[in-house]
């Protein structure tokens, strides 16, 4: 699979900016009790603090209903005439604004306690209701604006006042308050006044609870879609020390809100990485997108420096290591031409020696085939008659020795002597220009190179399929010299047991092919030049001068050398 | 004739499992769907106007219901509730007993709180009371804060939102604010644009603040208030406060009053000042008012279908008794009995309204 470079860093910049998402939504995921834990202390502390609030709006309106009572002249009037009924009428009454409405008790005692009056409905339990009893258990209790007091089981909340008669003098004092204990209603009252939603509200005093609240919407929770299901709702006590030692509520959160905390929690968790993997994806994309786009522009400028050679600089861009990499291009490439001149320079120098060397090659290889043809002639003609003279001469003191003569004997090793000379004058002769190329053509004077016989001698099997061939003047001796050289190489270093070599030729070229069973050239190439001979370079050369063309076919099973001449160019 | 006579026995048969089958899915039915709870009032209502002796409750004793009720007055409302109560009790075959004890509306609040503590003590499941008053709302607020008896609140269908989760067991009654619509809706037809009239309200308290009150707000301005007073306690006093209406503003075109004594009061007055020209309704639609209705006294009588108070407690009752979720509040049904309405339609409303308590006038 291919993929582009801009979708691999986009896939990985998305992988790495997921991954961080991941490991941080898995880590808030992890402090999820921990911040439910603490969002709802904190949320139970503010309820516990709007309850407190609402407790004391509660008791200021108790307070107004007092103060109206307290200083309304007919409390005054029916408390110094000691009228009880008229009293219990007067606060129990329905029709007045004195009437009881929040306050459930009233207790009224003359200065010096000589006369006690408690006014409350008959269905309220205050406990003790001995008058005296309840406005000394107050009194004992009293160091505060409101007072909480407990009264024979009973925990009561109440706040005094004197009363005046109408020359304000003080003529008795009054209690009023509410009863805390099982006082279901009022904590109901503060709990819905107070807009919270809780699970439990306990009013304790001295460590009793005196009163509870329990929520009826507890009952709505489904458990079994509950987010704390195993975990104890989060409780939070707070004191009332304003209205005496002792009193405190404990709350209790509602397993609704928790579980509405925790949903919106975990919304918004979700809806977080959603977006964080949305600003991930745009984020990617565009890093990647950056990236391509300078990744591109690089490859345009290499392509236009590949096909154009030369660059007309890097145009700087936003990414300080794409800028570097074109700077270091830029530099390379200078070096590069700097160094591409240089080498054709020197390619040119080297090209125009190698062609004078070849010329001179050429030269030398011409002069000396002529030389050798030329000493060849001499040899002939000269060492030859002079080596037939002597045999003549020797052949004439023959007839003049007689046949008994030891002299006969030397004559006759004279003989032989210029024989072999002339033998040997004659393998020189033929070495250096074979005569028969002149007078019988290539392919008779490839049958006689004296090599041929050698291998021959050495048990090698030689085929010779060779054509009458017209060539060109002056290439018959090369390839002459070629098919020599090769079997030279063959009969030094092939092993061969059989060798081939085929001549022939059609309109548009010539083929010569010699071709040994040996065990093929080294291909290691750690023969050096005094091994390797300089047979095959001078076959180079040769097809070269001639404008042939060599090919050499190594292998372990011998070698395949073929020199094809074209005929067309020589018309 | 052996041949038909078995046919015929075997069809009878036949018919006799089919009617069989239908009953038990007729029961099965029923009870599949009493045994969902009832969720709303509307659910509520078809028990309430449908006789069912389905599902059954089963009861070790008898179940005791401490009643105090402001029945001292004309209206026989109280009283025929009562007689709707005990009906559907007799027709749901559930055992019961009851502590009755009346007193006058307003002025005996102090007996009534004494006659609240005395039934107290012989332990009642279930005290059904009134609020009219903020002593009585305090009287229950009081008892609420107990677990036992359960608290039916009866003439009231508006719940006392300050008592938030703690509520009695249901709210029975009729609503007055609707009542008074009905009523004022009348009043606008019966007489043009900028005619004169007055209220007399009951005595002080919700009930008056949502007859009198919500009356003379859909009035609005298309009826001119000359007058109005406050009267309670008694018909004396009531005919001696439309006397004192009627000599201020004699132009008067209709009284509109709050209560059945006070109704009687005004025709006391009318008959006095020997005048018939003055418009008066009756509210409620007790015998005492049907009775001057068919006379031609009152103009229009607003009458409760009365037994279904009753009934709403009684079955309210049975659903708490069975452990069903009971509705917070039942409001029973009005109709308008007006002047040159067929007889055989008032016949109906009459017989529709006393299913139970029919009997007694």
């Amino acid at each position: 699979m291919v993929l582009r470079f801009r979708t691999l860093t986009f896939l990985l910049f998305l992988i790495m900016l997921s991954g961080f998402l991941s490991v941080f939504a898995l880590n808030a995921y992890h402090s999820t009790d921990q911040i439910l834990k603490n969002e709802t202390l904190g949320s139970l502390s503010q309820s516990a603090a709007a309850i407190r609030h609402e407790l004391h709006t509660h008791l200021q309106l108790i307070d107004q209903e007092l103060n109206s009572l307290v200083t309304s002249p007919e409390l005054q009037r029916e408390l110094e005439q000691e009228a009880e009924v008229a009293l219990r009428q007067l606060i129990m009454g329905n029709e007045r604004h004195t009437s009881m409405h929040r306050y459930q008790f009233i207790v009224l005692s003359s200065l010096d306690s000589s006369r006690c009056y408690l006014v409350k409905s008959r269905l309220i339990n205050i406990g003790s209701e001995i008058c005296q009893q309840v406005y000394k258990t107050y009194s004992q209790e009293a160091s505060r604006e409101w007072n909480v007091f407990r009264n024979a089981g009973q925990v009561l909340l109440a706040k005094d006042y004197l009363v005046t008669n109408a020359e304000q003098k003080v003529i008795g004092r009054m209690i009023g308050g509410i009863v805390l204990s099982g006082n279901t209603l009022l904590l109901n009252q503060l709990v819905n006044r107070a807009v919270v939603n809780l699970n439990r509200v306990q009013l304790m005093f001295s460590g009793v609870t005196i009163s509870e609240y329990l929520s009826s919407k507890t009952l709505l929770v489904d458990e079994s879609t509950s987010w704390l299901d195993n975990h104890e709702l989060e409780k939070y006590s707070g004191n009332l020390a304003a209205y005496g030692d002792g009193l405190t509520i404990e709350l209790s959160a509602s397993a609704l809100s928790i579980n509405s905390l925790a949903k919106q929690f975990m919304k918004l968790l979700v809806t977080g990485a959603l977006i964080g993997l949305l600003v991930s994806a745009a984020v990617a994309a565009f890093l990647s997108a950056a990236l391509d786009k300078q990744l591109q522009k690089l490859m345009l400028y290499i392509r236009d420096l590949v096909s154009s050679g030369k660059g007309l600089g890097w145009q700087r861009g936003t990414i300080q290591e794409f800028n570097h990499i074109g700077e270091e291009i830029d530099h390379i490439v200078n070096e590069l031409s700097e160094r591409r001149f240089e080498l054709k320079d020197s390619h040119a120098k080297l090209e125009l020696t190698l062609q004078e060397k070849r010329t001179i090659l050429h030269q030398l290889m011409k002069s000396q085939e002529q030389e050798r043809s030329h000493l060849a002639q001499e040899l002939h003609d000269e060492l030859g008659q002079l080596l037939t003279a002597v045999r003549v001469e020797t052949v004439l003191l023959e007839h003049k020795i007689s046949l008994d003569s030891s002299a006969l004997e030397h004559s006759k090793k004279i003989k032989q002597l210029v024989s072999d000379m002339y033998a040997t004058v004659y393998d020189r002769i033929m070495s250096l220009r074979p005569v028969e190329l002149d007078d019988l053509g290539l392919s008779q004077s490839i049958q006689q190179i004296p090599t041929l016989s050698s291998l021959r001698q050495m048990g090698v099997e030689v085929a010779l399929d060779i054509d009458e061939v017209i060539m060109p003047q002056g290439t018959d001796i090369h390839l002459y010299r070629i098919v020599q050289e090769a079997l030279t190489n063959i009969m030094k270093h092939a092993l061969a047991t059989e060798v081939s070599i085929s001549l022939y030729a059609d309109e548009k070229m010539i083929v010569l092919s010699i071709i040994d069973n040996g065990q093929g050239l080294d291909a290691s190439g750690d023969v050096g030049p005094e091994h390797r001979g300089f047979g095959l370079l001078g076959i180079k050369e040769r097809c070269e001068y001639i404008g042939a063309k060599l090919t050499i076919a190594s292998g372990d099973d011998g070698v395949n050398l073929r020199v094809v001449l074209p005929l067309v160019g020589d018309g | 004739m052996d041949t038909k006579r078995e046919n015929i026995g075997f069809s009878h048969l036949i018919h006799r499992v089919k009617w069989l089958l239908g009953a038990c899915l007729l029961c099965f039915f029923y009870s599949a769907w009493s045994a969902t709870p009832v969720a709303n009032e509307s659910e509520f209502k078809m028990l309430v106007d449908h006789v069912s002796p389905f599902p059954v409750v089963h009861q070790k004793k008898p179940i005791k219901i401490a009643i105090v009720y402001p029945g001292l007055q004309v209206s026989d409302y109280w009283q025929r509730s009562l007689t709707a109560l005990k009906g559907r009790f007799d027709d749901l075959g559930i055992q019961y007993t009851l502590d009755i004890r009346f007193t006058k509306p307003h002025v005996q609040q102090d007996l009534q709180e004494a006659q609240i503590i005395e039934m107290l003590e012989r332990d009642p499941d279930y005290l059904v009371y009134t609020i009219n008053s903020i002593r009585q709302q305090r009287m229950v607020e009081a008892l609420l804060q107990r677990k036992k008896p359960k608290l039916i609140i009866q003439n009231l269908t508006r719940p006392i939102a300050d008592w938030y989760d703690v509520q009695p067991l249901i709210y029975i009654g009729f609503d007055h604010a609707d009542g008074a619509k009905k009523l004022a809706e009348y009043f606008k037809q019966r007489f043009p644009k900028d005619s004169e009239y007055g209220i007399v309200f009951w005595g002080q308290g919700v009930v008056s603040d949502q007859r009198g009150l919500t009356f003379e707000r859909e009035i609005g301005d298309y009826h001119q208030l000359k007058i109005s007073y406050f009267t309670a306690e008694s018909r004396a006093k009531a005919k001696f406060t439309v006397l004192q209406m009627l000599k201020i503003h004699p132009e008067l075109k209709y009284i509109y009053v709050c209560a059945t004594d006070v109704a009687f009061g005004a025709l006391d007055a009318f008959n006095e000042l020997g005048r018939s020209d003055v418009a008066i309704n009756g509210w409620g639609g007790g015998q005492a008012e049907l009775d001057a209705f068919q006379k031609g006294l009152l103009d229009v009588v607003l009458m409760r279908v009365n037994d279904q108070s009753g009934i709403a407690m009684a079955e309210a009752i049975r659903l708490d008794m069975l452990g069903r979720p009971v509705p917070r509040v039942f409001s029973g049904d009005f109709r308008l009995l007006t002047k040159g309405m067929e007889h055989s339609l008032i016949e109906r409303y009459i017989k529709e309204a006393f299913v139970y308590s029919g009997g007694q006038h």
